[in-house]
């Protein structure tokens, strides 16, 4: 059942967005006082002001909030905390132990709340929204103050639950790119109203053109194929590749394939991934594991799936989401040299044809931005694949004489 | 039988006396300050919450007995309670006895002489909780009354205890209001200032000063612990456990 709802609070917010069934973790996001808090705020029930009407798919679902200020109780500790949000507790919840070891907070639970840090509050606050057991999380910008590396943590947890359970997570960041990597659906809110939802891929185009970011983000598909990195810097201290000024490039197999041992994985784990045919070197920060990935966990363990067992499904055959920016990728016309023959350190390149080339602000800011068609194995467009784009200078484009429908090789580093 | 010394019974009748005074005085100071915070917690929540035109005035004629002169709020008092008014014509017919120069009358007088030393920190706490606090609970499940005594009373037991503390202050050093509705009557509306004023009359310095430092020494404690409670705060805003959060 497609989960739907429209919100009309004048002035602040006002929208209609529909949901696809499957879609259980949306990004927010819009300009600074764009109406998101407003949005949530609907939600949740707390507008009074407020015409809300949703279709949740539940007849009386329960809704979580986490503010971006954690508002934790004051008056008792981490653990009173947790134990206050499990005195209403769902039967679905998880339970105060696994919260808090997934959102790393295990060693705070007899702390004071006035002794936490604003990152340490804040994964507090998830754990206590988590225990309560929601059907509907709202997070409002509630990760802004983790480290990068333990937020990923949790938005990956968050995603495996919303996966394996009922929930359902909506998430407000102000980090673009990473909201486009983790969403399965984006609401793109600008001035006051429900500008764009739907796919990242097609939210994209109306955020950019919005000015919600400066630069837009391609988030490809793709396939792990095996961990890149204790071969690649071992590689490095060999020079048996090089063969009279040419390098050749070494075969999948003599990669890491069998490094399977994904615990130890961190955010500079660099892994292989099959896009469109073609071989990328990816490091964990730029993949999550993409939602049918995590879904196939939820076909094999239903509701009550030991959940502690999901979160490594970044595994080889697993499919994953890549986030690459525009503006780390630039464009190479000699299609000849691919990644196996080329002579720069970029490790990633893909085929592609430029579909359309776009000026900023009348030509006057001396970048174009190109939008990208993957040429895939087969030397066709590839129509599975979301766009890719390209910032470069007017002066590239007219020393290379690039046009629309012109072949070429765009390289990137994904580290 | 022996021979007693008339100034020894003279002596022994005064202290029982000012006994009474202060076990009368300590126990009008803790029925008023017990009923005023039930009566103003929901008052002081409901007001903290309420936005309308007319909430400046209303908040003016609550805070009138701080700046009226006590005369002028004890006359009224007076007059209100008379058994020719209303209110006293039904208490009369109620109890049989008059609420004026009655330690119920005193009650009432000082319930509404001490309502602004009650009611300003719960407001200003009560304004000062950040109103998330309760969203956050409502989304966890909380109805608004477990809400309430499960959030609200404790993020706000600096305010609660400072509104306890200053009435039952404020009532223990209570003289005008009681002069003019209580009359003097020992053992049934004589309270400590009262009684102090009565030994001044009677150039009776020496137990003057007697209730007039136990007086200080009293006022001073109930400041002193105030202040250590509200961590060093004014007390009459008592937003300490409050502004944890905003601290952060």
């Amino acid at each position: 059942m497609n989960v739907a709802f429209e919100v009309l609070l004048p002035s602040r917010i006002e929208g209609r967005v529909e949901l696809r069934a499957s879609s259980s973790f949306i990004g927010i996001t819009g300009p600074s006082g764009a109406g998101k808090s407003s949005l949530l705020r609907c939600i949740a029930g707390f507008e009074k002001g407020a015409l809300t009407q949703a279709n949740w798919g539940h007849v009386s679902p329960k809704i979580g909030i986490v503010f971006q200020q954690p508002l934790l109780f004051p008056h008792v500790n981490v653990e009173g905390n947790l134990h206050l949000a499990t005195r209403h507790a769902s039967e679905h919840a998880i339970t105060v132990d696994e919260a808090v070891k997934r959102c790393h907070c295990e060693h705070l639970l007899s702390k004071p709340i006035a002794t936490l840090s604003g990152g340490e509050a804040q994964r507090v606050a998830i754990a206590r929204a988590l225990v309560n057991g929601p059907h509907i999380l709202l997070l409002d910008e509630s990760l802004s103050a983790i480290d990068a590396v333990t937020r990923r943590h949790i938005y990956a947890f968050l995603r495996q639950l919303c996966a394996v359970s009922q929930l359902t997570c909506f998430v407000v960041s102000h980090d673009i790119n990473e909201l486009l990597l983790l969403s399965d659906e984006m609401i793109y809110i600008c001035a006051g109203k429900i500008e764009a939802v739907g796919n990242v891929d097609s939210v994209i185009p109306d955020m950019y053109q919005g000015g919600a970011i400066h630069t837009p983000s391609a988030i490809l598909n793709g396939v792990v194929e095996c961990i890149a990195e204790a071969t690649l810097s071992s590689h490095a201290e060999e020079s048996t590749y090089t063969n009279a000024g040419k390098t050749t490039y070494p075969e999948k197999e003599m990669f890491n394939e069998n490094a399977t041992d994904f615990g130890e994985s961190n955010q500079n784990t660099v892994y292989q991934v099959i896009v469109s045919g073609q071989r990328l070197y990816v490091s964990q920060k730029s993949l999550i594991a993409a939602r049918s990935n995590v879904a196939k966990l939820s076909d094999c363990e239903p509701n009550q799936a030991d959940k502690s067992e999901i979160d490594n499904s970044l595994s080889v055959g697993g499919q994953v989401r890549l986030a690459i920016k525009a503006s780390e990728v630039s464009i190479d016309t000699n299609t000849v040299l691919t990644t196996e023959n080329s002579t720069s350190s970029i490790l990633n390149s893909l085929n592609c044809v430029i579909e359309d080339i776009t000026h900023f602000d009348n030509h006057k800011s001396g970048r174009v931005l190109l939008n990208l068609r993957i040429i895939n194995q087969m030397g066709m467009r590839e129509v599975e694949q979301p766009a890719l784009y390209a910032v470069i200078s007017t002066l590239s484009v007219s020393r290379l004489q690039l046009a629309k429908n012109m072949p070429v090789i765009a390289r990137f580093k994904l580290l | 039988m022996g021979y007693v010394d008339a100034d020894i019974i003279n002596a022994g009748m005064v202290n029982a006396e000012m006994l009474n005074t202060v076990i009368l005085t300590f126990k009008l100071a803790l029925v008023t300050s017990v009923l005023l915070l039930i009566i103003v917690m929901p008052l002081a929540w409901f007001l903290a919450n309420w936005q309308h035109k007319a909430k400046s005035l209303v908040l003016s004629v609550l805070a009138l007995p701080l700046v009226l002169p006590p005369t002028v709020l004890g006359f009224y008092l007076l007059i209100a309670f008379s058994p020719q008014s209303a209110l006293g014509q039904w208490w009369l017919a109620l109890t049989g006895s008059t609420l004026v120069f009655s330690f119920q009358g005193l009650v009432l007088g000082s319930l509404i002489y001490s309502l602004p030393f009650a009611l300003q920190p719960l407001y200003s706490g009560f304004v000062q909780l950040d109103k998330r606090y309760l969203e956050v609970a409502s989304s966890l499940g909380f109805s608004r009354l477990e809400g309430f005594y499960r959030i609200v009373l404790p993020l706000c037991k600096a305010p609660i205890m400072v509104a306890f503390g200053l009435s039952f202050a404020h009532t223990v050093g209570e003289f005008g209001v009681v002069l003019m509705i209580g009359g003097n009557i020992p053992g049934e509306t004589q309270v400590l200032s009262i009684a102090l004023y009565e030994q001044v009359e009677a150039l009776e310095y020496e137990r003057a000063h007697v209730m007039s430092l136990g007086l200080l020494v009293f006022s001073f404690i109930v400041l002193a612990l105030l202040y250590r409670f509200n961590g060093g705060a004014d007390p009459s805003s008592g937003t300490r456990n409050i502004d944890l959060e905003r601290k952060r």
